[in-house]
Order: C-alpha cells, then structure tokens, then sequence
C-alpha cells in the first residue's frame, strides 16, 4: 500500500489513482460495501422456518430441515451434472 | 449419505448454522435498513407485521398453501405459498432474440424454445398487476467470501417475496438493494453504438 500510495503522491493523473484503487482491492471482486448477513434485528426464526424482513415490502422466506441438508446437497449436485 | 455429509464438509461447504447466509448468484447483500416491523404468536400462528404486509405463518408446518400467506394491508393482493408467479406478471426478458421472431416473454408459452440450441433463460419480472412477486433462489450458487462459487444455497426453501402492490419503482429499488447496483461503465466511454 505504501508503494501505491507514493505512486499516487508523484503521478496525479487520474487513471493511475484508480488503477492503484484496482490494483488494492483485486482480491476482492465486488467494490461496494455488501453484506449477506442480515441485521438480526431483521430476522424472526421458528423452528425450521426462518424470515427476514429485508424491507416494508420485501420478505425472504426460507425453509431449511437441517437434517437434510447433506442428502439434499448431493442430490442437487447430481442434477446439475446430468 | 454419511459419506455425503462428510465429503461436503470436507469442501468447506459452509453447514454452519442452519439456513443459507452466504451471498448468492442473485443476492449479494441484505443488511439493509431494518423496517419497522411487529411480531406476534396466537394459537401456534406467527405473525409479522410490517407497515405494508402482513404474513402469517402456522408454526412448525410444512410450507403448503394453508399454513403460509402473506397479504397487503394497502389492496386485496394476497400470496398463498405454492404460487410461483402471479399470473398477471408484467413478465421479465430471455437470454437472446436471436432468430426469434415476435415472441411471447411469458416463460409458459415458450418453454421449448431454444436460442442456437440453448435455452431462452427466461426470467419473470419483479412486479406483476397482482401487486406481487416473487424470486425463487433455492436453486442458486453461493459465492464464498472472497466473491468465488461455493457449492449451492444449503436452504430447502429461499424465496424473496416482493408485495409491492402497484409500487413498481419501489419494487426495482428494493431488488437493486439486495441484487446489487447494475454495473454502468461512465457515459464518455460508450461512444457511438448503434445496430442495423
């Protein structure tokens, strides 16, 4: 970071400070500040049901029987390979 | 199917906690602003409440049609569980037009077309004239944290639920919060397009 940081301070061109901003965060492909994890404030939980309320009229809905899961993972993993 | 379990935890397919927390193909990001919202349990029916919607829930059901809707305080619009899409959807668009001629975007009518010998992908739209929509993503992949596929959402069941009523702007806002902002390159670095 120092390298590009004095890279920024001899050369003002604009194209180099992004390309320095690229370069930084290559490891990482999204550049905005997303979060997968709900706020748990957003979350009701019940048994195998869990919703999350994303906005006033949005609403993600899941079901997952955990007991399942692995059996359920195999048997996608052998759909999507036919 | 214990080989199974093992294997997959081997490959880092993230088992932890029960339900699916990773971004997925369609959904990278919902710590959002939390609504105000009211939760309440009556005779084994859980209730949520939010300025708009109203989704009730019989507790420890299946989801089937009975034990899971989802209404709008604001219209007549009302979501059983078991509806896919509604049938007034303002439809959505497919992969390509190539060597299509006028053709339906209702993914009904045109499940055995095919673009060079692929599917159409056709999607639904996000909002419909029955005020709601909604986004099967059971089936997606997850990425992992550094933003690279990770096996498949681990969920039996993951839909958005989209009850806009006729708010269709506030629809398209609300998936961009979660999908992600489409990607525009600046306006200077498009130049001339055009197309015959």
């Amino acid at each position: 970071m120092q390298l590009f940081s004095l890279f920024v301070s001899l050369n003002h061109h604009r194209m180099l400070h992004f390309l320095c901003i690229a370069v930084a965060i290559a490891t990482k492909f999204e550049l905005l500040d997303y979060d997968p994890q709900a706020d748990p404030a957003a979350v009701v939980n019940v048994g195998n049901a869990r919703f999350t309320v994303l906005a006033d009229r949005l609403i993600r809905i899941e079901y997952a029987s955990g007991k399942n899961q692995c059996v359920r993972f195999a048997l996608k993993r052998s759909n999507t390979t036919s | 199917v214990r080989a199974f379990c093992i294997e997959t935890l081997q490959h880092n397919i993230v088992v932890a906690g029960q339900f699916e927390n990773r971004s997925t193909y369609a959904v990278v990001n919902r710590k959002l602003f939390v609504p105000s919202f009211t939760t309440s349990i009556s005779n084994g029916v859980l209730t949520i409440a939010t300025t708009s919607l109203v989704l009730r829930y019989e507790i420890a059901q299946p989801f089937s049609n009975a034990s899971l809707t989802i209404a709008s305080k604001r219209s007549n619009m009302r979501w059983m569980y078991g509806q896919t899409q509604a049938p007034n959807n303002l439809l959505g668009t497919i992969k390509s037009l190539d060597l299509q001629n006028a053709i339906s975007l209702n993914c009904a009518e045109i499940q055995n077309v095919t673009a060079n010998g692929e599917s159409l992908h056709c999607e639904y739209g996000l909002v419909s004239r029955d005020g709601w929509a909604l986004v099967d993503d059971s089936d997606n992949y997850a990425w992992d944290n550094n933003d690279w596929w990770q096996g498949q959402n681990i969920d039996d069941v993951d839909l958005y639920f989209f009850g806009h009523d006729h708010e269709y702007v506030d629809a398209l806002a609300d998936y961009m919060a979660i999908g992600g902002r489409v990607a525009m390159v600046p306006r200077y670095a498009l130049g001339v397009w055009w197309t015959r």
